[in-house]
């Protein structure tokens, strides 16, 4: 083992050690959850404080996402515990703590009461554009509902595709490159559990509707020991918990798509809630009357959620997920046949959070099911089909020690990937498999020196069945407190369970999910963030981050001038280099945010027969995805009549295989009679990849006008136009025609919602 | 001026530019070449028929259309000058697609170099020079006679090189124990093995006794209960010019598909080469035949 590997390891146990013998230490741990005191929904991000008589801070933390706060090492005394939270009034107790006491306190602050249409002042946020630290981006509905989109409702995938580096290669597909890593790279979770193909086919929808979410945490590239099995980034999406106290809901209807969202108590005492949304697509009957194309889409989602409180110190929640999608996203060409695609997505789970009244820790166990059902051109003679579930286990511990907190946490994971391809990949057999992972990871995270937070962890799991085990550091250094914050990441990854698809061109969709074949490694990756950020007023903010990626052991289709649908797959080793600027300008009811994402990626491919063809062993190019520039600017304006959003997004060509022409071929091996040998028709392809794609952009625009009905109630009018200048953004180029198909044009939008409590 | 107004107004001028710029939509998926033609086929001096498949090279992959090609093909001996033209045939092939054949009645000689044209009324040409192998003079180079084990070498003299080879075996077949003729049968095999001699002269081995099983397979025959007689071997390998080779050694059609991984025509892409069926007929002494397991008449 890589004698490297072996001091980090020594380094992160011994680090967690030190932390026990502290933690025997005789001192005291104040503990709890923080809710709504109207909803009772946990509320993570708020500031909990302990004061002393002379008001001097003696301790600090900021809630987690499950609204968990935690107080450690305490001496004892008299204090005042304080909470502040934006759109919140203050809350404050005295407490006595005694030694070694372990408290819990659980805290309800009351919402400012505020008129329609007040300004609400934006203190220490820790979402926004421009709060990336390290890699991570917290996102919260209030920033959903700032990019206009056809959901009167909102959704997060618009503002995902609004984040630089997270590339989107046009409006359907539902696929998203996140710093030059591919789709099945991602790792996607509700509450825990693993979503394998969230996006919707239509790219205005997920499967994440921003009424649902509480806040999403978007790793783009280095993220921490908890997570793992996959090489490219994390998007863990939290749910809200549902109201409490009283009951709400919401219908709304659009010309894209219908939904509504109740939720309210299961009980009287306030401890348990429900939440409920169901959305379908109308697409078909509405948007599609707008336009003069088709848009054969069909998707849904259901999402369901209740939430306890069997104790004061513990909570229970049980969800369910399921997706519908269907779409024909690929229209055919000459040689192949036109691309219908489903996919259906199912997941539940179960997860259980307790403060333990003997120990200063938190404890979390989470047992979910995940599916993932997909087919293409079924009932053809091209149809393919892929499924994949997974049970996961996961039990997560977070310790506090004052300035230091060690997370550790075992996770177990049993899989059954089965794929039918019809041949697509002529040198892969896949077969039903049947894999069990299991792992462990510790994250020791203190403060140094200089107002440095360093967190080490280290990730280890094993696929015994398949006799490989993974070793894989982790690094986060974030210095805050000051006017710049520096932060940086880095990592190794590996992913056992892969996507095989053929992305011969960047509008493929289609993805076989399957254990590493037989004769291929391990695909892994090796991560690198180093960003700053600065807030230089109230009103402006400013943050870079720069970023390297080095993949290794990818799957790629091997390249032919035969013209077909089937191929063979080549391993290939990828670098991606790339830099992400964020600025927001916010000024009383105007604001502004601006990204702009530069990425250079590179695939570098060693199909046996490139020596023969180019004159190399290795042939170095931009793979589909590779988008150099990305620009996205995104304004608002709150006025008393209306709320009015505009989008303006850029991104630079994607690159294509262009051709020089089309002939035939025969192979000529000896006394072959060319008057009864038919041959084949044949594609005299050009470098590869070595064509770009024109720039896309397109402005969409909303406005958007709320107003109380009946004291209960609250109407939201929405109307928008979606590619207001009309311009023709290509989707895909089919070489062997050259016919076009474009991107959505101009379309106008509108929506209604009404909201009741 | 405040720094945060001075990045806001460059980035507004940033934007309008790239705006501007971004206002390209068209884009052609295929970048025009100025080759011509693609031409497969060989000159083959031991017939009289000659034959080439022509694709021409088009913007859109499209079946052939069912209409005639418009160019004329022309093979002039480089030599005596002598050309001629062959005409165009559009061949409806067993996939239910049209193809176009040049074909003509010339007589190729050996060891003489054709220039083979094709070229449109408006004057775009595609072209090859070949030069077809020598006539060859093969020769019996050794006999290993040894009892389950007889193998013979042919020395192919004056070919350049030897493609696809063919093994025609004429035998006799009855049943064991019966007095009645022998059957005659042709049994024709891709087997052996081309090697090089150290003077650059391509050598076939063949091996009669590792061939025999197939032989009584394919002529369902049992061997103790049948009796097969072996009565010449006829060695028939195909001699290809000297240019005709994969740049691989082998013929992998995945590898060869590359457009000009295996060309040689000017201005276009396809190979054209040069090549004929040879044939040398060996007789074997009784004791080869009887240690190969044949039975003696």
């Amino acid at each position: 083992m890589d004698k490297r590997l072996i001091c980090f390891a020594l380094v992160v146990l011994l680090s967690s050690a030190r932390f026990y013998f502290d933690t025997v230490a005789q001192v005291a741990i104040v503990r709890g959850t923080v809710t709504d005191a109207t909803s009772g929904e946990t509320l993570p991000g708020v500031n909990v404080v302990l004061l002393s008589d002379d008001g001097d801070l003696v301790k600090g933390a900021v809630t987690d996402e499950s609204g968990v706060y935690a107080l450690s090492r305490i001496s004892r005394g008299v204090f005042t515990l304080r909470a502040t939270f934006v759109g919140f009034d203050a809350w404050e107790q005295r407490v006595m703590i005694a030694m070694d006491e372990r408290t819990i306190i659980n805290i309800a602050l009351e919402p400012v009461q505020s008129e329609l249409g007040e300004v609400v002042v934006e203190g220490d946020r820790r979402d926004g554009i421009v709060k990336v630290t390290a890699g991570q981006t917290t996102v919260l509905p209030t920033d959903i509902d700032l990019v206009p989109s056809p959901d009167v409702s909102g959704d997060l995938v618009n503002y995902l595709t609004a984040m630089p580096g997270i590339v989107s290669v046009g409006d359907r597909g539902g696929q998203l490159f996140v710093r030059g890593g591919e789709p099945w790279q991602n790792l996607v979770l509700l509450d825990g559990m693993w979503v394998y193909q969230p996006f919707h086919v239509l790219g205005f929808f997920s499967a994440f509707p921003s009424d649902i979410i509480s806040s999403v945490d978007v790793y783009a590239g280095g993220f921490p020991s908890q997570f793992g099995g996959r090489l490219s980034s994390v998007m863990d999406v939290r749910s809200r918990n549902g109201n409490k106290r009283s009951y709400e809901g919401s219908a709304a209807i659009a010309p894209f798509i219908t939904g509504f969202t109740l939720e309210g108590p299961l009980d009287t005492n306030g401890k348990v809630s429900f939440l409920t949304s169901y959305r379908e697509s109308v697409i078909e009957r509405g948007a599609s009357h707008l336009v003069s194309d088709d848009l054969p889409y069909s998707f849904g989602d259901f999402y369901g959620k209740i939430h306890a409180l069997p104790s004061g110190n513990s909570q229970l929640s049980i969800s369910l997920l399921t997706t519908h999608d269907e779409g024909a996203v690929f229209e055919g060409t000459a040689v192949e046949p036109a691309e219908q695609v489903e996919w259906k997505n199912t997941a539940a789970g179960i997860r259980y959070t307790v403060l333990p009244n003997v120990l200063p820790a938190m404890a979390q166990f989470s047992i979910n099911v995940s599916r993932l059902e997909s087919d293409q051109s079924v009932g053809t003679a091209n149809s393919r089909s892929t499924e994949i579930e997974s049970v996961n286990s996961n039990a997560d511990i977070t310790y506090f020690n004052g300035d230091t907190t060690v997370r550790w946490g075992i996770f177990a994971r049993s899989l059954r990937a089965e794929s039918r391809l019809g041949g697509l990949f002529q040198n892969v057999e896949l077969r039903e498999e049947f894999l069990t992972e299991v792992g462990a990871y510790v994250e020791p995270e203190w403060e140094v020196r200089g107002g440095w937070d360093v967190r080490v962890g280290l990730r280890a799991h094993s696929f015994p069945s398949k006799s490989v085990s993974f070793l894989e550091p982790r690094l986060r250094l974030v210095r805050t407190g000051l006017v710049n914050e520096i932060s940086l990441a880095a990592g190794i990854y590996h992913q056992e369970i892969v996507g095989l698809l053929d992305r011969r061109d960047a509008a493929g969709v289609f993805t076989a999910w399957a254990a590493v074949p037989d004769g291929f490694s391990v695909p892994s990756s090796s991560h690198l963030i180093v960003g700053w950020q600065r807030t230089f007023s109230e009103s402006f903010e400013l943050g870079i981050e720069l970023y390297g990626k080095e993949l290794r052991n990818l799957f790629i289709p091997e390249w032919t001038a035969f013209p077909r649908f089937t191929t063979n797959l080549q391993e290939a080793d990828g670098e991606v280099l790339g830099g992400d600027f964020r600025l927001n300008y916010q000024k009383g009811r105007f604001g502004v945010f601006v990204t702009y994402g530069l990425s250079r990626t590179r695939y570098n491919a060693k199909q046996e027969s490139l020596p023969v063809w180019f004159g190399t062993d290795e042939l170095e190019f931009r793979p589909a995805h590779d988008r150099r520039h990305q620009i996205n600017v995104v304004s608002r304006l709150d006025t008393r009549y209306a709320n009015f959003s505009t989008r303006w997004q850029f991104g630079s060509g994607l690159p294509f295989n262009q051709a020089q022409g089309f002939d035939g071929f025969v192979l000529l091996d000896g006394n072959v009679d060319v008057t009864t040998e038919p041959g084949s028709r044949r594609v005299i392809f050009d470098k590869p990849f070595g064509g770009e794609l024109p720039t896309y952009h397109r402005l969409d625009i909303s406005a958007e006008k709320s107003m109380r009905v009946s004291g209960h109630g609250r109407l939201t009018l929405q109307a928008g136009v979606i590619n207001i200048y009309d311009r023709s953004n290509l989707f895909f180029l089919d070489v062997f025609t050259q016919n076009r198909v474009d991107q959505i044009p101009i379309i106008p939008n509108f929506g209604l919602k009404l909201e009741f409590h | 001026m405040q720094a945060h107004t001075l990045i806001l107004s460059t980035l507004v001028a940033i934007l309008v530019s790239l705006f501007l710029v971004g206002c390209e939509e068209n884009v052609s998926p295929v970048v025009p070449t100025e080759r011509v033609f693609t031409m497969w086929g060989f000159l083959d001096p031991t017939v009289t028929g000659q034959k080439a498949r022509v694709f021409r090279i088009e913007p859109v992959l499209e079946p052939t259309r069912p209409e005639p090609l418009g160019a004329t093909m022309a093979v002039t001996d480089v030599a005596s000058g002598q050309m001629t033209v062959w005409r165009d045939s559009l061949i409806l092939f067993p996939d239910g697609f049209y193809g176009h054949v040049y074909q003509a009645s010339q007589e190729i000689g050996f060891d003489r170099e054709y220039l083979v044209e094709l070229e449109t009324p408006e004057g775009l040409a595609s072209s090859v020079l070949v030069r077809t192998p020598p006539e060859t003079s093969p020769e019996l180079s050794e006999i290993q006679n040894v009892r389950f084990n007889v193998k013979f070498r042919v020395r192919w003299n004056r070919a350049p090189q030897l493609l696809d080879l063919k093994v025609r075996y004429h035998v006799g077949f009855r049943s064991r124990g019966s007095s009645g003729a022998f059957t005659s049968g042709v049994v024709t095999l891709q087997t052996g093995a081309v090697e090089t001699a150290s003077d650059g002269t391509p050598v076939t081995l063949i091996e009669p006794t590792a061939d025999l099983g197939t032989i009584l397979q394919m002529l369902n025959l049992q061997a103790g209960r049948d009796e097969m007689t072996l009565d010449s071997i006829t060695v028939a390998p195909f001699v290809a010019s000297d240019e005709w080779r994969s740049p691989t050694g082998s013929f992998d059609a995945e590898v060869l598909v590359q457009p000009g991984t295996l060309s040689n025509v000017e201005n276009g892409f396809g190979f054209f080469g040069a090549g004929f069926e040879d044939a040398f007929v060996v007789h074997l002494p009784d004791d080869a035949v009887e240690n190969a397991g044949f039975t003696i008449r």
